[in-house]
């Protein structure tokens, strides 16, 4: 299937969703005017891969910031993954953050409590 | 000329940092970020506290985009307000637009809610207003300022001056102590 990359951008992060290379990662900064719209492209995408998923699919969180807006949005994408690992997909979700950022530890440790998947967090150094 | 010395003089005497009033966009959000960003670099602020207070800032300032008055009242007297100040130890982001007197009730409501409630019961509001499907397009407003509450510990302060029978002027004030973030 077609891959979506999206370079990432003062407000939007970037988005590589490459099921023929294996690599879906979000990353950056995500503060969008309208996140429901931005996030339309990667829900529909999965929605599409969901149907022939690869065997293994760990999904890369590496997000520097994001708004409230986007939380929910994020939370959407990984309840996606959530359903695909509930069909019985192999999943995991990798979730950065960086060591001197508690902020996005403590999102990453919400969202795993909130979701269904094997959820991993990970530090990382710029 | 008299104007602008008094305007400074009132600017520092109150330590504020920023004064912008106007229409609000992203764009606007992305230029005012840029300029505390330096403003914050000059003063050799902390990353966790800039990341601070510009998490609070665009909460507050999207929300004005997102449920702010669009229409012109009496004679462009819709524009919003942001005023960042800091007192040594805090920082202090005031905002202000005029919303339709109809949403009063129910934003004093969720204010009022968020304010009275522990750090346990806004987490428990968090879960719940982030996985409310019907919390939707447009209605993000709750989840940001339980955000706000929950990073910046401190509850909102607000007021809501009447312009007339329609509107009325929303002012929201958020202080982020240094000390929370500078350990």
């Amino acid at each position: 299937m077609d891959k979506l990359n999206l370079e990432g951008t003062e407000d939007t992060p970037t988005i590589v969703l490459d099921s023929e290379n294996n690599h879906f990662e979000i990353s950056g900064r995500s503060l969008p005017e309208d996140s429901a719209e931005f996030y339309q492209p990667v829900l529909d995408w999965l929605n599409i891969y969901a149907a022939n998923p690869n065997p293994q699919t760990h999904f890369t969180f590496k997000m520097d910031y994001f708004n409230t807006a986007s939380s929910k949005l994020l939370l959407d994408v990984l309840s996606k993954l959530e359903d695909l690992n509930g069909d019985g997909h192999d999943v995991k979700v990798l979730w950065f953050y960086q060591e001197d950022d508690p902020d996005m530890e403590d999102a990453g440790e919400e969202y795993q409590d909130l979701i269904e998947v094997p959820f991993e967090l990970k530090t990382f150094s710029v | 000329m008299i104007f602008v010395h008094d305007l400074h003089k009132k600017m520092l005497k109150n330590n504020l940092l920023l004064i912008y009033e106007g229409k609000f966009s992203q764009m606007i959000i992305d230029s005012v970020m840029r300029i505390t960003d330096e403003k914050f670099d000059n003063v050799g602020e902390t990353k966790k506290v800039k990341k601070l207070v510009n998490h609070v800032m665009v909460e507050c300032l999207q929300n004005i985009c997102i449920h702010g008055e669009k229409e012109d009242i009496d004679n462009n007297n819709s524009s919003s307000l942001l005023l960042i100040a800091m007192n040594g130890k805090d920082y202090i982001i005031t905002t202000g637009n005029p919303i339709n007197n109809s949403k009063i009730v129910s934003l004093k409501e969720m204010i009022s809610k968020i304010n009275n409630s522990t750090e346990e019961e806004l987490k428990a509001l968090f879960q719940i207003a982030i996985t409310d499907t019907a919390f939707s397009e447009k209605g993000t407003a709750g989840l940001g300022l339980i955000t706000i509450v929950r990073k910046t510990k401190n509850k909102l302060l607000y007021d809501f001056k009447r312009l007339s029978d329609d509107y009325s002027f929303f002012t929201l004030q958020t202080k982020i102590p240094r000390g929370l973030v500078t350990s």
